[in-house]
């Protein structure tokens, strides 16, 4: 099993959940997939038209950010936590 | 050198270990410059100058206005219409009058943020937006000095420690700016006392030598299921602010380290 959080104004894209459960999961961009089949909209926050993760969005595995890992190829094992976090603006 | 009223005021962390004399002593000949007095720049400058920091600029252009109560705790219903800066310096100087404070205001934008910042031993973010934040990461990258960024939004807030050749800067972590937050965007008085605060732990870590500074970590903080996260980061090579600058190129020596 695979938790998945979205942090910050992305937070109500999925009902305010803390985490989502996914199971076989294989990819970052699977996820983000399965994310946008559950909650329409999460994708388009997330990537821009040509499926690439935004400048203002980090999506980390078990903390390690994905741009020092292989971006949305990224593979993912049982277990890893996946957080995707947009810039926190406000002060 | 402290005096005998000063060692009495600062004992309870006077006797912190790995502090002591030269920790107070430090922070007394610290510089330090808060960008913006909003709500984080409230409890930030509040704990930095209850701390003894000797020399606290802070600098906001904004009038307070009734909602921004809710959290701007460095005001209060009498402030309504008055200029942020000038009610947060005296503010601070009624609770610390051994410090000094010199409060701007201003708008930090390309033509003054050499000038304001000059001087000083470390850049506090307490800004609302974006802009200002990349324009004073580049301005600390350059005179080599800390900025200690913070954001919040609702009970959610993020904070991280750069400094330049010792971890990753803004851009590397937020390569591009999100659009302005509207101004009903959502946020708990309470989010920007637990980042704020942790900034002001991080400054004073800092400034005193003391501890293990939050560098190359995006730390998370989320108050509705309560949880804590680190989240690492890494320094972009081809990074436009702070790639060109080497690892070994900081004047830091062996204090600052990394988790
Ligand atoms: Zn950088």
């Amino acid at each position: 099993m695979n938790a998945i959080r979205l942090a910050g104004k992305f937070r109500k894209l999925v009902n305010g959940l803390e985490e989502i459960n996914f199971n076989d999961v294989s990819s970052i961009s699977e996820c983000i997939n399965r994310l946008e089949d559950l909650y329409p909209g999460v994708k388009a926050a997330i990537c821009d038209e040509n499926g690439e993760v935004l400048k203002i969005i980090d999506i980390f595995v078990n903390g390690d950010n994905i741009r020092s890992l292989e971006g949305l190829s990224s593979r993912l094992k049982d277990g890893d936590e996946i957080d995707i976090i947009s810039a926190f603006a406000g002060g | 050198m402290l005096n005998e009223h000063e060692k009495e005021k600062y004992n309870r962390q006077l006797i912190l270990d790995n502090f002591g004399l030269d920790g107070q002593e430090r922070l007394k000949q610290a510089r330090v410059l808060i960008a913006g007095a909003g709500g984080l720049g409230s409890p930030i400058s509040i704990y930095l100058a209850a701390a003894g920091v000797g020399t606290i600029r802070i600098i906001d252009k904004d009038v307070v206005s009734l909602s921004n109560l809710n959290r701007q705790i460095l005001y209060n219903k009498k402030d309504i219409g008055g200029k942020k800066s000038l009610l947060a310096g005296n503010k601070l100087k009624k609770l610390n009058s051994d410090i000094k404070v010199e409060a701007i205001a201003e708008t930090i934008d390309n033509s003054n943020v050499s000038q304001l910042t000059a001087g000083f031993d470390i850049i506090m973010d307490a800004t609302d937006n974006f802009q200002t934040r990349y324009l004073l990461n580049e301005a600390a990258l350059k005179i080599q000095i800390p900025f200690i960024y913070g954001g919040i939004y609702g009970m959610e807030g993020a904070l991280t420690t750069i400094i330049r050749g010792q971890s990753a800067c803004l851009k590397c972590i937020f390569p591009s700016s999100p659009p302005p937050l509207p101004c009903q965007s959502p946020v708990l008085g309470a989010t920007a006392g637990i980042i704020g605060c942790l900034q002001a732990m991080e400054a004073i870590k800092y400034l005193s030598h003391t501890g293990e500074l939050l560098l190359d970590r995006l730390l998370i903080f989320d108050g509705l299921y309560m949880n804590f996260r680190k989240m690492k980061l890494n320094r972009n090579p081809e990074c436009p602010d702070c790639g060109r600058f080497s690892s070994r190129d900081n004047k830091f020596g062996g204090f600052v380290k990394k988790p």
